[in-house]
């Protein structure tokens, strides 16, 4: 069935449709929830919150303002971002102090990296860094929209991804250097 | 500048492989999902059967109506005064003519949807005499309005049609009609064959309200609904509502054999006047119940014919007759004359009761429409009742109305699906039709065939304060 078709039938309360729906984006939207969360309880309850708000407001999807994807895996994000605000694991200010682009690339070991690797490491980060360092490198999104996403400022997304890289870096080497000793 | 992770770290990362239970979660997400809703095809369905209730009735109006019509044209034939069974043919007129001022030309006439208003030179008219004429025939705006309107329905109006030329009037009339006159009232009928297309009634009703009811299938209810919120001790909303409106219910009588030599036909749609007060209890969002009291001002008719007999003695010079050797015998002598008279009468019922109602309501709201399933038993208490008889001569046979008196205490059931528009807060239109059906009557049914289901149709602005 096509998407767009499905979509209208999911709009129209087919639960068969709906069913079909879910088994076509739980996977991918489990990820991100995981990206977003600390544990697979909290994804899953992240993850149902959010297919019930998806089903709920499907009718106020607009496909020409973005694809079904993005607009799937923004209301998971945002859902991440309420439970999280809600147990309070935020520890950190989003509305730090903008700061400098310096070269804090990241090494190029990254590159050689398994996934679940780096993302032991990305999950060390704070929780501010880890949603500004998923939703624009994996996730792919704009520093505009990561602003309006997170209630911050541009400027401060661009800052709050610097210092994850150099953060995420700080930790390669470390583990570098624990791997040679 | 930022480093990006690489394509083919970033597509790792989103194809992580979690193992989970996507099943048991769907099983938890079901529930909370909103259910499909069904109250758009509940309105459908019964706005549909709302639709479906009014045309049966409309129907079930109709056919009872046109049976009457030709019952009572049939009986016109026998209007005439006759003599040992002889109608009179003087006044039927079978041979469409053509009227000329001077020379009498019997024609056809051929040319019936014939253009208005133009001049029609070397008009040819086929007269049965095989005769030809010549004539430049100017049609009146008269014929044109007339034959315009009614040249397909071929009604009475069209039958006799006038043109007017330099010298000359030339009547016409349709072919193949053939006109039924009487010259007795109450009834004239114009058929074409054997079927009735109109039957004008000269009986004068009683009144305008009434003619204006009987005169329409639908009658509009004008009701005033006056509804003030009543506290009440568990928050639900009670309301005082004062209605008044009038409908129509179709009652129809079958007379047995044994009235049959007097009734010929009854028919009889009860219109209904009705006043009432009522409290609305809401016991839910969708349920209430409503009670109080209602004045009902009914009028019932009758239409039937009435036929008379009366008996001289004349002496007559000669007549004829037939013996059983099949031998004509002319005797003279003295013998009875009879002279039947058929009438057709129209009677009314006029009743004054006092209802007790206690409804049931069960409301569907959808924006700005609601459907309501009403229904529940109402008691009749008739307080006063009236009989007239409405005719033009005053040779009439005393028929006394009140033979069919339904009882002085009455029960039936209404059941009525009510539509209702809201145009703001205070303005509603509804539609209603009812059906009810009486479970007790006095009335005779060795004599009559009474039936005890009504279908009415009401129709109603209802203002709220």
């Amino acid at each position: 069935m096509e998407i767009d078709k499905l979509i209208s039938q999911c709009i129209k309360k087919d639960r068969k449709a709906q069913k079909e729906f879910y088994l076509l984006f739980a996977d991918r939207l489990m990820n991100v929830s995981m990206r977003y969360c600390h544990d697979i309880p909290s994804a899953k309850d992240v993850l149902q919150n959010s297919f019930v708000k998806i089903f709920t407001h499907l009718d106020q999807f607009d496909h020409k303002r973005g694809n079904i994807d993005n607009w799937t895996v923004r209301i998971v994000i945002n859902e991440a971002l309420q439970y999280s605000r809600k147990t309070k694991r935020i520890q950190y200010d989003l509305e730090d102090q903008p700061m400098e682009y310096d070269e804090h690339k990241l090494p190029d070991v990254i590159s050689s990296m398994q996934a679940a690797d780096l993302m032991k490491l990305i999950d060390q980060l704070p929780e501010g860094f880890r949603y500004v360092f998923y939703m624009y490198e994996v996730e792919g999104f704009k520093h505009k929209d990561i602003a309006e996403q997170l209630k911050i400022t541009e400027s401060t997304s661009r800052s709050q991804l610097t210092r994850a890289k150099k953060m995420l870096r700080n930790f390669i080497d470390k583990q570098k250097s624990i791997e040679l000793c | 500048m930022l480093d990006p992770i690489n394509d083919k770290l970033k597509k790792s990362i989103e194809q992580q492989n979690i193992s989970w239970d996507k099943e048991a979660m769907w099983l938890d997400i079901e529930p909370q999902l909103p259910k499909k809703s069904n109250k758009k095809w509940l309105l459908l369905l019964l706005l549909l059967l709302l639709i479906g209730i009014s045309a049966a009735g409309i129907l079930i109006y109709n056919n009872a109506q046109a049976t009457i019509n030709r019952g009572m044209a049939a009986t016109e034939l026998e209007q005439e005064s006759s003599t040992s069974g002889t109608i009179a043919q003087a006044d039927i007129v079978s041979t469409p003519t053509v009227d000329q001022s001077n020379n009498a030309i019997n024609a056809k006439y051929q040319n019936e949807t014939a253009p208005a208003n133009t001049n029609v030179a070397n008009n040819k008219i086929n007269s049965n005499t095989e005769t030809v004429v010549n004539k430049t025939i100017k049609k009146s705006s008269a014929y044109a309005n007339n034959n315009t309107e009614n040249n397909t329905n071929n009604t009475y109006e069209s039958a006799s049609v006038t043109t007017e030329s330099s010298d000359q009037v030339i009547t016409y009339k349709p072919k193949a009609s053939t006109i039924i006159t009487s010259d007795k009232e109450p009834t004239k009928s114009i058929s074409v064959g054997n079927e009735v297309l109109r039957t004008i009634n000269d009986i004068k009703p009683l009144d305008k309200s009434i003619n204006l009811l009987t005169g329409n299938k639908f009658t509009l209810d004008l009701a005033a609904d006056v509804k003030r919120p009543i506290k009440t001790k568990k928050s639900l909303p009670g309301a005082m509502s004062l209605s008044a409106g009038a409908f129509v219910f179709n009652k129809k009588y079958n007379a047995t054999s044994e009235l049959s030599a007097d009734l010929n036909a009854a028919y009889t749609p009860l219109e209904s006047f009705n006043l009432s007060l009522a409290y609305h209890k809401r016991l839910s969002t969708k349920w209430s119940v409503i009670s109080g009291v209602e004045v009902l001002y009914d009028v019932e008719r009758f239409d039937y014919t009435a036929s008379s007999s009366t008996s001289k003695n004349i002496t007559v010079d000669t007549a004829f007759y037939f013996i059983e050797n099949m031998e004509k015998v002319f005797v003279a002598g003295n013998r009875d004359e009879v002279t039947t008279d058929t009438k057709r009468v129209r009677s009314y019922n006029t009743r004054l009761s006092l209802g007790i109602p206690l409804y049931v309501s069960y409301d569907l709201f959808a924006r700005r429409s609601s459907l309501s399933i009403v229904g529940g038993p109402v008691a009749h208490i008739t307080a006063l009742e009236q009989g007239y008889n409405v005719e033009n001569t005053s040779s009439i046979l005393a028929i006394n109305t009140e033979a069919f008196d339904p009882s002085t205490i009455a029960l039936s059931f209404d059941v009525s699906l009510a539509y209702t528009y809201k145009f703001n807060n205070r303005l509603k239109l509804a539609v209603s039709p009812s059906i009810r059906r009486q479970l007790n009557t006095n009335v005779d049914v060795s004599k009559v065939n009474y039936k005890r289901n009504f279908f009415g149709l009401k129709a109603g602005i209802l203002w709220a304060i």
